[in-house]
């Protein structure tokens, strides 16, 4: 048993070329300033986080305002996208629905990365009996039929912007844990890990100076690539009914209104569809090529 | 994987079941609304609540009920559903036909679309046609299904009328459904298969191979994708499963009668024990599915039958 004696070498580092944090990021920035793929998706998501914060001024009319001589009227330079069944200006609804949209995908990713990184840190790191139960729990929520119980929740909770966050962000965590159980399985055992531990570092400070950041590409990556589900089951939940409240404006809301319109005033349905289209679009662009830049590992997903 | 294996797996996903339907039972037990009222309307008088709450079990503890459930449940007796008071098992049996026409119909596309465009992607990588197809791909994940389904019903159903936009008897029914069901799980296999067959196509042993001089319809079809193979089962797996419970927008934009049609319609109505059972249903159908790949997966890699461990991560 010789074995139990040497010293194993562990695997090193590349040592070509030291990727510290730091210029792991400015790599990465270099990268997607490059691209005209990246750079296309980070301005309209720019465009559509702006408008979606300062909606208020850049919408030309009140989302809600009820102009009921004028109902689903043809684009007008007065309305530039024609008004829907209730005379309310399809483009200030829009331009409010980005909004909800923006803010359950950012909010409920936020909670998923909060979830799914302490879940997978700790199962990775504890390892044994924990990882074992937490490895099952995982194991149980993404057996969920995930829209079902998102609706489920919602109806028990009521609609409301709070209630999607948590619907939606308590639901899908069981991906970004794996990945960062997986992750930190194989952190743990790297030298500086040990190094630390040698120095009388603590277990809490040995995950949040050490593992978390060689996780936090990799937790990006995934809530970048995490954002379209956000905002296609935010409209599915609301296309049900189950969303936010009416008359307050979502994209999905706006679709499911258009619906018994479709042949008469096809602009109304599409011009929605395009908007979300394109959002989506732009986060499952740009989540590629973060990924190619941050974390290739994770290519496949 | 040995026995020992095979019956730990066996357990571990008859506790996953467990959970999910126990979770659901006592999750219900919260919705909103009386049951009873709900059923007879609000201008009952209490006597009779009372008489029909007492029928249903509905004034025992609830650990009682929760006993009875599972009691009832092992002999495949889900009670009668609130609305129609049909047996719930009859109204499952002939909307889960509908829906797994659709998720058959819908996977059939996304396999068949997907492999095939991945391989092609895979094979000219960097060219034309590679970009194309990841562009298409790139569109289908992002394109979201219950929209799309509308815009489809629109062109296809109202302008061209080539197909119906509701229901499912008349033929051609099922194309657009399953279309717009199949489509993103046919941009999201695109682009694992491509990946996948990207990394195999890069290694050490298929250059061997090509040394050799495999032809290469057999060198890409045999010795590449099969060993691409595993990741792409898995995702089919979970795909699926997904579609399962995904086809609740496509039934509701279609009007189909299937699953997703009736868990919607009796969670609107807080139908308790159709509710239920189509959580149970699907759970099981999920699960199962995932088992049947992981035992389909010793076949196809027979380095997971020695024990070894499967280089996943």
């Amino acid at each position: 048993m010789l074995n139990k004696f040497t010293l194993v070498p562990k695997a090193p580092w590349p040592t070509d070329q030291v990727i510290t944090q730091e210029n792991l990021y400015k790599r990465a920035w270099k990268l997607l300033r490059k691209d005209p793929i990246a750079l296309t998706s980070l301005i309209l998501i720019a465009v559509l986080i702006i408008s979606a914060l300062f909606a208020p001024w850049i919408a030309p009319y009140d989302p809600n305002e009820q102009m009921l001589s004028k109902p689903l009227s043809q684009p007008s330079p007065q309305h530039w996208l024609g008004t829907d069944e209730f005379g309310r200006d399809i483009l200030s609804r829009l331009i409010f629905g980005a909004r909800i949209s923006m803010s359950v995908a950012l909010g409920s990713q936020f909670i998923v990365s909060i979830i799914g990184f302490w879940m997978g840190l700790i199962a990775g790191y504890m390892g044994g009996k924990i990882d074992r139960i937490i490895s099952f729990i995982i194991q149980i929520f993404a057996s969920f039929p995930y829209l079902l119980f998102a609706m489920a929740l919602i109806f028990v909770l009521g609609p409301g912007l709070l209630n999607l966050f948590l619907a939606l962000g308590l639901l899908s965590w069981a991906g970004t844990a794996r990945v960062v159980r997986a992750q930190v399985m194989s952190l743990k055992h790297r030298e500086f890990v040990d190094a630390s531990w040698m120095m009388g570092a603590s277990h809490y400070w040995i995950m949040t100076k050490h593992l978390f950041p060689n996780v936090l590409p990799s937790l990006i990556v995934l809530a970048t690539m995490g954002i379209p589900n956000a905002i296609i089951a935010e409209a599915s939940l609301s296309y049900l009914g189950l969303g936010v409240r009416i008359p307050t404006a979502s994209w999905g809301q706006m679709i499911f209104a258009a619906k018994p319109f479709l042949q008469t005033f096809p602009l109304y349905s599409i011009a929605t569809g395009i908007l979300m289209m394109l959002s989506v679009l732009a986060f499952n662009l740009l989540g590629d090529r973060l990924r190619d830049a941050l974390d290739p590992r994770l290519s496949g997903r | 994987m040995n026995v020992h294996n095979i019956v730990a797996r066996l357990l571990w996903s008859l506790g996953v079941i467990f959970i999910v339907v126990s979770t659901t039972f006592f999750l219900l037990q919260i919705l909103p609304g009386d049951p009873v009222k709900l059923m007879m309307g609000d201008r009952v008088d209490p006597v009779t609540v009372e008489q029909v709450r007492e029928k249903m079990g509905l004034n025992k503890p609830i650990i009682q009920q929760y006993i009875d459930f599972w009691l009832k449940l092992l002999r495949m007796d889900f009670g009668d559903s609130y609305q129609l008071k049909l047996p719930v098992i009859d109204q499952i049996q002939s909307a889960s036909v509908v829906t797994l026409r659709l998720a058959f119909y819908s996977s059939l596309i996304a396999v068949i679309g997907g492999l095939l465009f991945g391989v092609t992607a895979a094979i000219f990588r960097g060219r034309w046609i590679d970009n194309l197809l990841m562009s298409i791909a790139v569109f289908g994940i992002s394109t979201p299904s219950f929209w799309f389904a509308l815009v489809l019903q629109l062109i296809f159903g109202l302008w061209l009328q080539w197909f119906p936009i509701s229901g499912y008897q008349a033929p051609g029914a099922f194309v657009l459904p399953a279309f717009t069901l199949g489509l993103r799980y046919m941009s999201s296999l695109a682009r694992l298969t491509r990946t996948s067959m990207l990394e195999v196509l890069s290694s050490e042993y298929l250059l061997a191979a090509k040394a050799k001089g495999v032809g290469s319809f057999r060198l890409i079809w045999l010795h590449a994708f099969g060993n691409a193979l595993l990741p792409i089962m898995t995702f089919i797996g979970s795909s699926l499963a997904d579609m399962m419970a995904g086809a609740i927008l496509i039934e509701h934009v279609f009007s189909l009668p299937g699953i997703g049609r009736l868990t919607f319609d009796s969670l609107m109505s807080r139908d308790l024990p159709l509710l239920q059972a189509t959580v149970v249903y699907l759970t099981v159908i999920s699960v199962g599915i995932y088992l049947i790949v992981d035992f389909l997966a010793l076949f196809i890699d027979p380095r997971l039958r020695i024990g070894g461990k499967r280089n996943v991560e």
